[in-house]
């Protein structure tokens, strides 16, 4: 028990350090992405 | 060292003597007769009925190493529960120096047992156990044994129908055994002996036996469980402060916080808003984009657009409220909110633009927003699915402890 505990204490710093959130709202393509980022350089 | 034999009073076969001068009966291998050895006569005291019946586990003179001593196997008896009719064997080893043991056989399992000289015990009758040696024995079962078949040589007097009332105490994987009536009791103590070292005690190729279900003093390969009272509590406080600490190390910052629009949709539509810039300081970061409504009976649906143009990496996502009340025979509800909340994880650090479109029911009615984004703070999340693996684990953990002692304890006359 004590190794995973050590195991998961590990995964939830890791999962902080590198911005990884297991129910964190998923990134999907934007349908006018192109279009904004040529909007934004304007 | 000759073993020194004697002729079988009833049909003269040759009848080894392993324990000379220690022993006072001897069973004749090939009929089966136990011969009387304090008597000049060597007397016919017993008569097995059928010899072949109960095949030796192990062979009458097979040596073996235990306790750092090497025994000699010089006796098989075989008992029975008179009220069960349950069987098991006992081999009786002896050492010229250390005496005399027992190696017993049930339902394939084997205990080493050594008889105790004084007994130290206190019996606690009424609670079913006993403590002795500073261990608590908990009552596994109680009856009287007959033996029904003898190999061998024996340092007591055998009679016909030899019964003696017994009772097993367990504190696995050590036994205590009390035998005997008022007048004399025998105490012993013994100790699961896995097959694996009997195997090897013997020199032998291979087990004798096969063990068959749980033995009442075979230990609990899931006994670590027991500690999972005080170590479960634990390790979720250690999780839960490891996860508290983390959160001190990332403080929560507004980097936005929009104008409250209020606009009408066209043919559903809201006008597209864009904020910012705003600036991420540092990341990866969690991030939360929070929209605030005054949705009414209604609904709005954004697709939200974040753009980077420090690495001009875009990030879509969907951000909706909605917010239904009302009332419904004499009883108001409501469902859903005027709030909703969408997490990122891991935003890196740069400048950032956020774009809202949004839909409605398309009625030309007035919407109102606002949004905030706050970055910062800890993915709680992970730290709940944390806590489910690591419950899981430990409640399947207990579980197996648990139907492992309910297998032990099937067979005893006494709950546990």
């Amino acid at each position: 028990m004590g190794g995973l505990a050590v195991v998961l204490i590990g995964l939830l710093v890791a999962g902080q350090a590198l911005g990884v959130g297991v129910f964190a709202t998923r990134a999907r393509p934007a349908k006018s992405s192109v279009h904004r980022v040529h909007y934004y350089h304007k | 060292m000759a073993l020194k034999t004697i002729a079988c009073t009833k049909c003269g076969s040759p009848v080894p003597l392993r324990a000379l001068g220690v022993t006072v009966n001897v069973a004749c291998e090939a009929c089966g007769s136990v011969l009387d050895l304090s008597d000049p006569n060597r007397k016919v005291l017993l008569q097995n009925k059928f010899k072949d019946e109960y095949p030796p586990k192990l062979a009458m003179g097979s040596r073996c190493t235990l306790e750092g001593t090497s025994w000699e196997v010089i006796g098989q008896q075989v008992r029975q529960d008179l009220r069960w009719h349950f069987t098991w064997e006992e081999y009786l080893l002896f050492n010229p120096r250390y005496g005399f043991r027992w190696l017993v056989c049930s339902d394939g399992h084997w205990v080493w047992v050594k008889t105790q000289a004084q007994l130290t015990a206190t019996l606690n009758a009424n609670a079913g156990s006993v403590v002795y040696q500073s261990t608590t024995f908990r009552k596994y079962h109680a009856g009287t044994a007959k033996t029904v078949f003898v190999r061998g040589e024996f340092y007591w007097r055998l009679s016909a129908g030899d019964a003696v009332a017994y009772a097993d105490y367990i504190a696995p994987p050590h036994q205590f055994s009390i035998e005997g009536g008022p007048l004399e009791q025998t105490v012993s103590l013994g100790t699961y002996l896995p097959t694996g070292v009997l195997v090897e005690a013997f020199g032998l190729e291979r087990s004798p036996t096969r063990p068959a279900g749980v033995a009442p003093t075979q230990p609990n390969p899931f006994s670590p469980a027991r500690q999972l009272v005080w170590l479960y509590p634990l390790l979720l406080g250690i999780l839960l402060a490891v996860q508290l600490v983390l959160d001190g190390l990332s403080p929560r910052t507004e980097v936005l916080r929009s104008e409250a629009i209020t606009a009408r949709d066209s043919a559903g539509v809201l006008p597209e808003a864009t904020y910012g810039p705003f600036q991420v300081a540092k990341g990866p970061v969690k991030t939360q984009v929070q929209l605030f409504t005054q949705e009414d009976n209604s609904w709005v649906d954004f697709e939200a657009v974040l753009y980077n143009s420090t690495t001009q990496e875009v990030r879509s996502f969907y951000l909706g409220a909605e917010y239904y009340h009302g009332t419904d025979a004499g009883e108001s509800w409501s469902e859903g909110s005027t709030r909703a909340t969408v997490t990122l994880a891991g935003l890196p650090a740069g400048t950032y633009y956020l774009t809202l479109e949004g839909q409605v029911e398309a009625n030309g009615m007035p919407h109102a927003w606002q949004v905030r984004v706050v970055t910062g703070g800890v993915y709680w999340g992970n730290w709940w699915l944390a806590v489910v693996i690591l419950s899981l684990v430990c409640g399947v953990y207990y579980l197996l402890y648990q139907q492992f002692e309910v297998k032990r304890w099937a067979d005893s006359d006494y709950t546990v």
